[in-house]
């Protein structure tokens, strides 16, 4: 029951008070992209989820035989690259294999879903906070709904923020960041303190 | 050298400015934003960004457009986040040299530019479609289209968050600390990205 209660307070958390994309920027070039079609959010989200989820689990591992040595910091990207590369080539194979449908509709932009900082951050985040098993799972989970809330709260604005009646020199990216840094702003009021990097 | 340039059509000397000014990394292309946003908070921290950034960048590339193109996209992608893994090492040791005790305050930032767009997105939809001299100019355009962006960023956070000027202390009226937190990153990049469309309209005019 503790175990449980602990992965859901820390998806929670990294949903809603340390939300990747409002709380620490990571991934947000792939969420400004991902925003502009709304039919693939879902999909893309469902994706991050699962491959940070995944690949959360496997660094809980790794973590234990390696985080407490000295240096580890030099050589963590290497193997985080492997485990995301990993259930990255697993993913695929077996979708291929059991499930060419949905193969076929998201090959287009799986691999950006799998290499990008939220997740590859997700995993950096847990190797320093992370504790036991549950808190790794609940953290990687709770990035890749996140990831999903920022970019459904953004994909709500891309229309309007894009429209004729934005000043030209605002439309698009620019006042999209300034949407984003405004959500952000409602995000870090519920945190109250300084992110540490 | 003429010769050469006699060979360059005007349009390719323009492409060649896209990642610089036409289709700037941050301010028009959007890539990138996380160390801009986050990270770089202080001039210091900028410049790590800025080094770090170039030498991961740049070799990651160049060594990527070795990779036969026959190997399917799904482990090309692998192997070019593992050669950024691989080219982090040296230059986080360079980096610890330069600049030691620094890499603590930019955090995860650094490591996660092993996967950042350039590298991932950008090397196949763009930079490995060119000639290697071509595509050497064209990687090196959009990493300085990065560094002015970050260093421009660091500065001017560093000036109204923290009182200081490329490291010497200054006196300010006007204090605003929130500018150095991630919410005042995403509204300051959106402001420079409007300045400086603003900016490339007119010229175009």
């Amino acid at each position: 029951m503790e175990v449980i209660a602990k992965f859901i307070s820390i998806a929670l958390v990294t949903v809603f008070a340390e939300n990747s994309i409002f709380a620490r920027g990571l991934g947000s070039s792939t969420m400004l992209s991902a925003a502009k079609n709304k039919r693939e959010i879902a999909g893309f989200g469902i994706s991050i989820t699962f491959i940070s989820t995944i690949s959360s689990a496997l660094s809980f591992f790794v973590d234990k035989l390696y985080v407490n040595k000295a240096l580890s910091y030099i050589y963590m990207p290497l193997i985080y690259v492997l485990i995301i590369g990993f259930v990255y080539i697993s993913t695929l194979l077996c979708l291929w294999k059991w499930l060419p449908n949905l193969f076929v509709k998201i090959k287009r932009y799986v691999h950006i879903s799998a290499f990008n900082c939220a997740v590859l951050g997700a995993l950096f985040i847990n190797s320093q906070n992370g504790s036991s098993f549950s808190s790794y799972i609940g953290h990687g989970f709770g990035t890749g709904i996140g990831f999903l809330l920022a970019t459904y709260l953004v994909s709500i604005g891309y229309k309007k923020l894009n429209s004729d009646k934005v000043p030209e020199s605002f439309r698009g990216l620019p006042i999209m960041l300034i949407y984003i840094g405004i959500l952000s702003l409602a995000f870090y009021g519920m945190l109250g303190y300084q992110v540490a990097l | 050298m003429q010769k050469l340039l006699s060979k360059i059509d005007t349009s390719e000397i323009k492409a060649l400015l896209d990642g610089l000014i036409y289709k700037n990394t941050v301010l028009v292309s959007g890539l990138v934003i996380a160390p801009v946003v986050v990270a770089a908070n202080s001039y210091r921290n900028a410049l790590l960004l800025v080094i770090a950034f170039s030498a991961i960048t740049f070799i990651t590339i160049m060594t990527a457009s070795f990779i036969p193109k026959n190997i399917v996209y799904t482990i090309r992608i692998i192997i070019y986040a593992v050669i950024g893994a691989m080219v982090y090492l040296p230059t986080i040791i360079l980096l610890e040299q330069i600049m030691p005790g620094a890499l603590s305050d930019v955090g995860i930032y650094v490591p996660l530019l092993v996967a950042n767009s350039l590298i991932v997105v950008k090397s196949e939809t763009r930079f490995l479609k060119q000639s290697k001299g071509y595509m050497m100019l064209d990687v090196i355009s959009y990493i300085m289209g990065f560094n002015v962006v970050i260093l421009i960023v660091g500065i001017v956070r560093d000036l109204f968050a923290n009182s200081m000027l490329m490291g010497h202390n200054v006196n300010v009226s006007v204090q605003i600390p929130a500018i150095a937190a991630p919410f005042g990153g995403f509204i300051l990049l959106g402001l420079f990205a409007a300045l400086y469309r603003y900016i490339l309209n007119k010229l175009k005019e």
